[in-house]
């Protein structure tokens, strides 16, 4: 073999391997990728993972995990709360009210969620748009809110978890834990024990006021199994009447949409019936709720702000916790009760302004809680209805939150800020007449 | 041996690697030339046939939409509202609504539970077809025929030659602006339709006042009520704006039979029937309510 053939030998050899070399790298390049596509989609799966999982219990234990939990610690925590007085735990369990918002956020959310940067974030919204940067009172307010929440629900977890508080849900919510406890604690003072017996009538009404109704109007005709059936076929006719609507404005003219309507409030109309109200029942228990009716009227002119309160709410007839002063709930339960018995906002309506009841739901909340402060509530500027002004409520009926109202008094917020100077006059005329219909 | 080992099997090689080469670009070839075959199929007689029809009906077409769009605009020439055609065509769409919304009432009160029209309620129906039928009989294109048009374009066109035209561009493209430009808008707009001093542009303004963040940007609405509460402002606009448009264009907007404010208040409660919105108002609102309304109202009038 010369050397001219040794050479071209070589070069065929480093071609060869050249080539496979080349070919190699080709071939290697995609499972490259492959194998980076699957490892950040695996690295992100167990976050969200984690975040489905989360739930109220899981939050607990993680929080009791994350600070000592030892049994004292426990223990501890759960006397905060069995340690306090009746009044004590009946301003407590307001006070969940309030944090449901925040509990609602804990229970979906990762367990570091930071309340106060997206409190900050949504400003705007709270504020309804006045307001772009929360105030450093608004900050410092809120962020004592959330702290005083997750107190809270850690105290009353730990009361769950010690089995102090018996319950058939172990994951009941706060304000139900505190329901059970403030059962179960004594009253004591005149005003606990005015409040109890209130609150025992308030519940036995909205029993009794239930009853009426369905006694009133008689059992559902369809078991529930049909009406759920009936109600999907109402949605689907419902989707079909919209979408006909979508693609053609003046479709309601059409008789084909005349047809579905009359469908749908035919089904409707079944889905309502009911066989009759039963007579002998239905004047036993109007007679009942009668009694107490009056009897949590007659509660209305008490000295104590929460008896008042406690009152009012159960009289507005209305089944939902948050319907106190909430205007468009009182209306809309004015609207269902056709009985005899007025929800006490309206009686107060007919007896005062009787004129535009949007108007009258923008006033009556104002001098609600302004008689509270006649009656001793405490409105001063380091209140809890004034914080609740200043960073806490959030409800849109109301306006939202101001940062004019963390350092006045309830009086001076309402009067200088957000009323006009107009309906002053109408809110001190209802204020008037409060005092006179039940001031003691 | 070797040695032919080898070339045989270098040639083998290079063979391989550039037959995989040529088949690719058979590929990219091959897409090429069909390609341009499914363009252009070869055309038979009958379609061209198809093809004159289909042509001379959409000139039938066209003429149809140009008589159309003729008698359109000489139902914007009676200036019933205003003599720039973009500003009468909204006004006459906001008008032709107002029959819309009857309409929906006409058809749903026969669905409503236990719903049985009062003698004064019948009669405010009847009074509310009556006005839009006349609208219908002198707004044809108006009333039944635009869907026939390209209404849009017909709105740009009109607009491009009117003192509004800068707000039409600038509308059409709301979506695409900032927060910040879009209050900027707003206002401007807001401002535009308080001073227009047109009856159906201030109802425009009372239905779109309802928005949340429609007049944030207008601050001096808190300081004319002096007070924070933004549910309340917004409540007291609305209605400022209403009784404002009630001293334009014959108070078309207020008069009981053709305000569809009063035949809701009308079907809601008997006793508002055949009453005007200035009346209502009266008898509605407390003597502070009433006071902030017209507070309001002059600070309309004063923009």
């Amino acid at each position: 073999m010369n050397a001219k053939t040794r050479v071209l030998i070589l070069l065929a050899v480093v071609l060869i391997v050249a080539y496979f070399v080349v070919r190699q790298k080709e071939t290697n390049e995609e499972p490259i990728k492959k194998t980076v596509t699957i490892s950040s989609t695996q690295a992100i799966q167990p976050v969200k993972i984690n975040i489905n999982k989360n739930n109220k219990n899981a939050v607990l234990e993680e929080s009791l995990e994350i600070e000592p939990t030892s049994e004292e610690e426990i223990i501890s925590l759960a006397e905060n709360l069995t340690q306090l007085s009746y009044l004590q735990v009946y301003k407590k369990r307001l006070r969940s009210v309030q944090c449901g918002l925040l509990y609602y956020r804990n229970k979906n959310t990762d367990a570091d969620f930071d309340y106060v940067t997206t409190f900050k974030d949504e400003i705007k919204y709270l504020s309804n748009g006045r307001q772009t940067i929360a105030s450093e009172q608004q900050i410092e307010t809120y962020s004592l809110f959330v702290e005083e929440c997750l107190q809270l629900e850690k105290e009353a977890y730990a009361l769950l978890h010690l089995k102090q508080i018996q319950a058939n849900d172990e994951s009941t919510s706060v304000y139900r834990i505190l329901s059970k406890l403030l059962s179960e604690t004594e009253a004591l003072s005149q005003e606990e024990l005015a409040l109890k017996q209130v609150l025992a009538e308030s519940s036995e009404l909205s029993k009794q006021y239930e009853l009426y109704t369905s006694f009133e109007y008689g059992d559902f005709v369809l078991s529930k199994e049909e009406k759920l059936e009936l109600n999907r076929e109402i949605q689907q006719i419902r989707n079909e009447l919209r979408s006909q609507l979508k693609e053609d404005s003046l479709a309601y003219e059409q008789d084909s949409y005349k047809q579905l309507l009359a469908e749908l409030k035919s089904k409707a109309d079944r889905v309502e019936q009911r066989t009759g109200g039963d007579e002998k029942q239905l004047s036993q228990i109007k007679a009942q709720f009668e009694q107490l009716y009056l009897s949590l009227e007659s509660k209305l002119t008490s000295t104590y702000a929460s008896v008042f309160k406690e009152a009012f709410k159960a009289l507005t007839l209305s089944t939902q916790m948050t319907g106190l002063f909430n205007p468009e709930i009182i209306f809309k339960e004015i609207e269902k009760t056709n009985s005899e018995f007025l929800p006490v906002s309206e009686k107060i309506y007919l007896q005062t302004l009787a004129k535009d009841k949007k108007y009258y739901s923008q006033i009556i909340t104002p001098a609600l809680e302004l008689y509270l402060c006649f009656l001793g509530e405490n409105c001063d500027s380091d209140s809890d209805l004034v914080k609740n002004k200043c960073a806490i409520e959030q409800s849109y009926g109301s306006g939202g939150i101001f940062q004019q109202a963390c350092d006045l008094t309830l009086e001076e917020f309402y009067f200088e800020v957000y009323l006009s100077p107009n309906q002053v006059d109408d809110v001190i005329f209802i204020i008037n007449h409060l005092m006179r219909s039940y001031a003691p | 041996m070797r040695l032919k080992l080898t070339i045989m099997l270098l040639v083998l090689i290079i063979a391989y690697a550039w037959m995989r080469e040529a088949d690719s670009d058979v590929q990219k070839l091959q897409v090429k030339t069909q390609a341009p075959k499914t363009l252009v199929p070869p055309r038979k007689q009958h379609e061209k046939k198809n093809i004159k029809i289909k042509e001379d009906k959409q000139q039938l077409e066209q003429q149809k939409k140009e008589k159309l769009e003729d008698d359109f605009y000489h139902e914007l020439s009676a200036q019933r509202y205003s003599k720039e055609p973009v500003v009468e065509m909204i006004s006459l769409a906001w008008e032709l609504e107002k029959c819309n919304k009857y309409k929906y009432y006409d058809t749903r009160k026969n669905y409503y539970k236990n719903f049985v029209l009062k003698q004064k309620q019948k009669h405010m129906f009847e009074a509310f077809d009556t006005g839009c039928q006349n609208f219908k009989k002198n707004y044809p294109v108006l009333s039944q025929s635009m869907e026939k048009l390209d209404a849009k374009l017909l709105f740009i066109s009109l607009a491009a030659s009117s003192p509004y035209a800068d707000l039409v561009q600038r509308g059409m493209n709301y979506k695409k602006m900032t927060p910040v430009e879009q209050r900027e808008f707003n206002d401007e707009m807001a401002i535009a339709l308080l001073k227009s001093n047109n009856a159906q542009l201030l109802l425009v303004f009372v239905k779109i006042s309802s928005e949340e963040t429609f007049f944030r940007g207008l601050l001096e609405l808190e300081e004319v009520l002096r007070s924070a509460n933004s549910v309340y402002i917004q409540m007291i606009a609305e209605q400022a704006a209403m009784l404002l448009s009630c001293q334009f264009n014959a108070g078309i907007s207020c008069k009981a039979e053709s305000s569809v404010y009063m035949l809701q208040q009308c079907i809601a409660e008997e006793a508002a029937c055949g009453l005007d919105v200035e009346t209502w108002f009266k008898m509605q609102f407390t003597a502070a309510h009433y006071r902030d309304v017209e507070l309001m109202l002059t600070y309309f009038k004063s923009l």
